[in-house]
């Protein structure tokens, strides 16, 4: 075969998609030669170059050629970005657990992380979401296989349909403000021991407690992250802010949750504390999940006849 | 490229289908079919006919085989048994269409 022929051949084929690649190479090889064939003079070099441009761009041949089924189809595209939603509300949720209670990180698209430092974790949340996206990419594709058409009706349902719950009202943002001020009392208390400061009675063990600065840093975290949000929220209506709330409070919790980390006590008192944190972070990731299909329902709202 | 031009590709699309299937009673290579319907007065696109054929084979309306008795080795195709039945479904569409257009027209004039 001629070298321009097979030089455009080789140009073709990372892009193409076919059960039988070689005999479509072959069949596309050929078609050239006819139409070199085909020009005044037969098959020169000009005339084969010619026919070889004539052809178009590598890329739209190979796609124009490519018979095997997209990994995922056009009219999933934004299934696979909600898909990839969930399933990174999960892991973010797994890695902050993880985080809290002092183990490894042992989450995908990492199988196991010995140590979440601040600096593994600017990798990891937007290395995560790569993999998550990829992840999606796979399910659909395996459902497809299985001849099964993949649905919305299912998040349809985590979805929240009450638009009450739409943009904050000034009380709920004073409310969220006086959740910080709160938690920042606790972080106080906590850190501080103002009890013992101004001699107070009592049963004051709690400072003793090795998790519970961790534990309020945490929670001062997540409730400053969630405010911010819901200040912002107010200001501005958009149907993001049902995801980047419990994203920015998931997010600010993995932070605390990182840099404070302690190593894991055996004390009852210190168990519950990090239970208490472990199931706010259950209710976190599951505000996650419902915000992202609560922003996917609004973003694809039928149009307003 | 003109909206006709647009129009003019999607139509040809189904119609090309039918034609092929009508051409290749008798064993053709894919220039072959382009230089022949060029005869004809179609154009038609390589990257467009080339897919329509392997589909068609996918499909089982074709059949091909390549024939290297010549200088340059060619896959020549041909109808099947299947493309037979296809081509006949095809072609009662192309009728029921075409009459549809034909009353259309005649409501349109009058």
């Amino acid at each position: 075969m001629n070298a321009h022929i097979s030089d455009f051949l080789e140009r073709v084929r990372p892009f193409l998609v076919a059960a039988n690649e070689v005999d479509v190479l072959r069949e596309i090889g050929s078609s050239v030669e006819d139409r070199a064939a085909g020009m005044a003079g037969g098959m020169t070099e000009e005339n084969l170059q010619a026919a070889v441009g004539a052809m178009g761009d590598p890329r739209d041949v190979a796609a124009a050629w490519s018979t095997a089924r997209p990994a995922v189809a056009a009219n999933y595209r934004k299934i696979h970005w909600l898909l990839a939603g969930l399933l990174y509300a999960v892991t973010v949720g797994m890695a902050v657990i993880s985080a809290i209670t002092g183990g490894a990180t042992f989450v995908g698209p990492f199988v196991y992380i010995p140590s979440l430092t601040p600096l593994t974790l600017l990798c990891y949340l937007p290395f995560a979401f790569v993999f998550d996206y990829g992840l999606a990419s796979l399910l659909i594709q395996v459902n497809e296989r299985l001849g099964t058409r993949v649905g919305v009706e299912w998040v349809r349902h985590i979805a929240h349909r009450d638009p009450r719950r739409g943009r904050p009202t000034l009380g709920r943002v004073i409310g969220e403000l006086v959740g910080v001020a709160g938690t920042v009392a606790l972080y106080l208390l906590a850190r501080f021991g103002i009890p013992h400061v101004v001699s107070l009675p009592g049963p004051m063990q709690l400072m003793k407690i090795p998790f519970f600065i961790p534990f309020a840093v945490c929670e001062l975290a997540l409730v400053t992250a969630e405010f911010t949000v819901t200040f912002v929220h107010y200001a501005r209506d958009w149907p993001a802010f049902a995801i980047i709330k419990p994203l920015a409070g998931m997010v600010a919790l993995l932070i605390a949750a990182t840099i404070v980390r302690t190593s894991a006590q055996s004390g009852l008192a210190d168990l519950i504390l990090r239970g208490v944190l472990v199931v706010t972070v259950l209710i976190k990731t599951w505000d996650l999940v419902q915000g992202v299909a609560t922003a996917f329902f609004a973003w694809n709202a039928a149009p307003r006849m | 490229m003109n909206e006709v031009d647009n129009a003019e590709k999607e139509m040809n699309r189904g119609f090309l289908q039918l034609v092929v299937l009508l051409l290749l009673e008798k064993a053709m290579y894919g220039y072959m079919i382009v230089r022949v319907l060029e005869e004809q007065g179609l154009t038609v696109d390589e990257n467009t006919l080339y897919p329509l054929l392997r589909r068609l084979e996918e499909k089982g309306a074709l059949s091909s085989r390549w024939d290297a008795t010549e200088a340059k080795a060619r896959k020549y195709y041909e109808v099947t048994d299947q493309g037979r039945v296809l081509r006949g479904s095809l072609l009662e569409i192309w009728v029921k269409q075409g009459k549809t257009i034909q009353t259309l027209r005649q409501e349109v004039r009058s």
